[in-house]
C-alpha cells in the first residue's frame, strides 16, 4: 500500500462534472481507491509547501477543484439534491475504506517494523536488478558487523527480505480484494455489514 | 477451482469446515453441530480414531491415524522418541536423496524438533532448509541467533504453498499439543482458575464447562456420556478432567490438527496434493506412534499445578539443550498457524481422494447410520 508522503499532505476527491470536492480523504490509497466506486472522479492533493492552496477550506461550507489553478476554491454555487448524495456517499465510503486500511496496516505492523519496511524496499531494487546475491557488498557488510559467514548473512537478509516482501503483497492483495464490495455500499448499515465480513473472512478461515 | 461441481454422496472427507452441514431440524445433526458452536472451531472437525463413534456426515479416518492400542513393552523417554524420530528422517531424506523442508515457528514443538536434529548432526544446511518468518526469531531469538542462522538453510514461510512443489520433505511440528494436553485447558484456567483442572472427570466439570459456554443440558449430557464411555474404553488410564480434555484433542481431533495445513496449499499447488506426497513426502514429527503410546503411558510429564507448566518436560529438554532459563521459565504456548492461513483462498472440504471441495452438499454428504441418531451404545 501507498505510505504517506508527508503527515500535512491532504487528499482530495473531486468531481469531474461538478467539480465539487466530495470529501476529503485521509490517505492516499483510500482517495484513489474512491475513484473506483464513484464515476467521474479525480484525486488531488494538496502540498503543506505551498499553504496558500487550501485556507478556504476551512471556511466553506463546500468547496470546489478550480481546474484552471489547481485550487481548491469556495463553492460558487449551491449543491444540488444529486451533489449531496454524492458528497454524502464519498464521505461514508471514505470513512469505511480507510478503516479498512486501518485493519491491514496494523496487519503489516503487527509483524514488521518501519525501519524493516524501508530495509526491504532498498533491497526490492537489488533484487529486481538481480544484484542481491552471497557477494554483494551489503551481504557482506552486514555479515561482517554481526560477525557471521557470508551464508549466514545472505540467508538472513533473504528470508526477512522474502518475508517483508509477501507481508506487504498479501496487505495489498487484501486491500485490492475488499475494497470493491466497500466501494459498492449505499448506506452506513451495508458498509459495517460489508467490514464485518471483510473481518470474518480475513480470519475466519485462518481459525483452527 | 472445480467448475463443475460433482455429485458428493460418494465421496467421503478427511477434513471440512462444518459450518456448512448444520441443519437444525436434524436432531442428530443439531447435537453434533453444537459441539462446534461452543467448544471447538468449525474447522476443526472430529474424527474418531478409535472408530467407536460414527458421525453424521461421511469422515473417513486417514488410514496411518488408526490408535495404537499396543502398550506393552514401550518404555522409550521422550527424548528417545524425538531422537529415533530425527534420524528416521535424516535416514528417509538420505535414502530418498530429498532434502527436508522444516516448518519452524519458533515455539516450543518446532524448536524441539530442531534440537533432536541438531543433537545428532550439527551443520545441517545440506540437508535441511528451515521455512521460517522474522515472527519466529521474534518467538525464540536466542535459538535463532545461535541455533538455527549458523546451521541450516533458510527460507522463507510467508508464501507456505510453494512449500508445496514436491521438491522436498515437508516436516512440520504437529501433534505435540495433541500427545501433551489441549488448549482447552488454557482456555478453562482462564475462565476458573486452575484448581479444577485436575478433579476427577467423574466429577462432571467438562459437563459445566459445555453448559457454562452456552451448551445445552440435554446436549451437555450426550457429550459428557460419550467421552466418559469412550475414555473407560481407551488403551489406556483416563482420571482427571485434564485427561479426558486430552483424549479429546488426542483421539479426535488429531486428523484435523493434520490435514488443516494442506487445506490452506494455493491453488496453484494443490495439484502436488495427493496419495503419493501425502504418504511419502509430507510428515509431521510428532505424529509417530512412539509419541502416542509415550502420551498413553506418561500423564505425569504433561503439566504441573498451574497453565505456564503446560509441556514442561518439552521445556526442560530444550533448556538441557540451549541453558536458556527465560525461555524455560515465560514462555507460553502460542497458536502461530494462523496467520500463514489468513485470508487464503480457503476450500471448505478435502477428500480422501485428496479433492479440493468448496461447497459441501450436506443432504449428500448425511450419513443416517449415526451414533448421534437413537440409543447412543453407552446407554445400550
Amino acid at each position: 500500500m501507498a505510505q504517506k508522503v508527508d503527515n500535512d499532505l491532504r487528499f482530495f476527491l473531486w468531481h469531474q462534472g461538478s467539480k465539487l470536492i466530495l470529501c476529503q480523504p485521509l490517505s492516499g490509497t483510500v482517495a484513489h481507491a474512491l475513484t473506483e466506486g464513484i464515476l467521474n472522479t479525480e484525486v488531488t492533493a494538496s502540498f503543506p509547501l505551498f499553504p496558500t492552496e487550501t485556507p478556504e477550506v476551512e471556511t466553506s461550507q463546500y468547496s470546489m477543484f478550480d481546474v484552471f489553478t489547481s485550487r481548491i476554491v469556495p463553492a460558487s454555487f449551491t449543491p444540488s439534491e444529486a451533489d449531496l448524495k454524492l458528497i454524502k456517499l464519498a464521505n461514508l465510503r471514505s470513512l469505511y475504506l480507510h478503516r479498512l486500511e486501518m485493519i491491514l496496516q496494523k496487519y503489516v505492523y503487527r509483524f514488521c517494523s518501519p525501519l524493516e519496511i524501508e530495509m526491504h524496499n532498498y533491497l526490492s531494487t537489488l533484487s529486481l536488478g538481480g544484484e542481491f546475491n552471497i557477494t554483494h557488498p551489503m551481504v557482506l557488510e552486514y555479515s561482517d558487523i554481526l560477525n557471521i559467514s557470508n551464508v549466514e548473512g545472505y540467508n538472513d537478509l533473504k528470508m526477512r527480505f522474502d518475508s517483508y516482501g509477501l507481508l506487504k503483497i498479501k496487505a495489498f492483495a487484501l486491500f485490492e480484494k475488499f475494497k470493491r464490495p466497500l466501494n459498492e455500499c449505499y448506506t452506513e448499515q451495508e458498509a459495517k455489514a460489508t467490514l464485518e465480513q471483510t473481518k470474518y473472512e480475513l480470519y475466519s478461515a485462518a481459525a483452527i | 477451482m472445480n467448475s463443475t461441481p460433482q455429485p458428493q454422496s460418494n465421496k467421503s472427507l478427511y477434513l471440512a469446515s462444518v459450518a456448512d452441514l448444520w441443519n437444525k431440524s436434524a436432531s442428530d445433526i443439531d447435537i453434533w453441530f453444537n459441539f462446534y458452536n461452543v467448544i471447538v472451531s468449525h474447522n476443526v472437525p472430529l474424527v474418531d480414531r478409535s472408530e467407536r463413534i460414527v458421525m453424521p456426515y461421511n469422515f473417513q479416518l486417514y488410514e496411518h491415524f488408526k490408535m495404537p492400542t499396543d502398550l506393552s513393552n514401550f518404555n522409550l523417554s521422550y527424548e528417545e522418541c524425538c531422537l529415533l524420530r530425527a534420524e528416521e528422517l535424516l535416514n528417509y531424506s538420505t535414502k530418498t536423496g530429498l532434502p527436508i523442508t522444516l516448518l519452524y515457528s519458533g515455539g516450543i514443538d518446532s524448536t524441539m524438533v530442531t534440537i533432536s536434529f541438531l543433537k545428532l548432526k550439527k551443520d545441517l544446511r545440506d540437508q535441511i532448509t528451515v521455512a521460517m518468518s522474522p515472527e519466529s526469531i521474534v518467538e525464540n531469538p536466542n535459538f535463532y541467533y545461535n541455533y538455527i542462522r549458523p546451521n541450516f538453510n533458510l527460507r522463507s514461510s510467508e508464501h507456505f504453498s510453494s512449500l508445496f512443489d514436491g521438491k522436498s520433505i515437508l516436516l512440520g511440528g504437529e501433534h505435540n499439543d495433541q500427545v501433551i494436553g489441549s488448549d482447552i485447558v488454557g482456555k478453562v484456567n482462564a475462565k476458573f482458575g486452575f484448581d479444577r483442572v485436575h478433579e476427577p472427570y467423574k466429577n462432571k466439570f467438562l459437563h459445566e464447562w459445555f453448559t457454562t459456554n452456552g451448551m445445552p443440558k440435554e446436549y451437555a449430557d450426550w457429550w459428557f456420556d460419550m467421552l466418559v464411555w469412550h475414555a473407560e474404553q481407551a488403551p489406556c488410564e483416563i482420571k482427571s478432567f485434564f485427561d479426558l480434555l486430552w483424549w479429546l484433542n488426542f483421539n479426535f481431533k488429531w486428523q484435523s490438527v493434520f490435514f488443516r495445513i494442506l487445506l490452506r496449499v494455493g491453488r496453484n499447488y494443490r495439484s502436488n496434493v495427493n496419495k503419493e506426497f501425502v504418504d511419502h513426502k509430507f510428515f509431521h514429527f510428532f505424529s509417530h506412534p512412539n509419541f502416542q503410546k509415550w502420551s498413553m503411558l506418561n500423564p505425569h510429564l504433561k503439566i504441573k499445578n498451574s497453565w505456564d507448566t503446560y509441556k514442561f518436560h518439552v521445556k526442560d529438554l530444550i533448556f538441557d539443550f540451549t541453558k536458556d532459563p527465560v525461555y524455560k521459565n515465560e514462555k507460553l504456548k502460542k497458536g502461530s498457524l494462523w496467520k500463514l492461513f489468513i485470508s487464503k483462498d480457503t476450500p471448505v472440504a478435502i477428500t480422501s481422494n485428496y479433492e479440493y471441495l468448496y461447497k459441501l452438499d450436506k443432504t449428500a454428504l448425511y450419513n443416517p447410520v449415526n451414533t448421534f441418531k437413537g440409543t447412543p451404545p453407552w446407554k445400550s
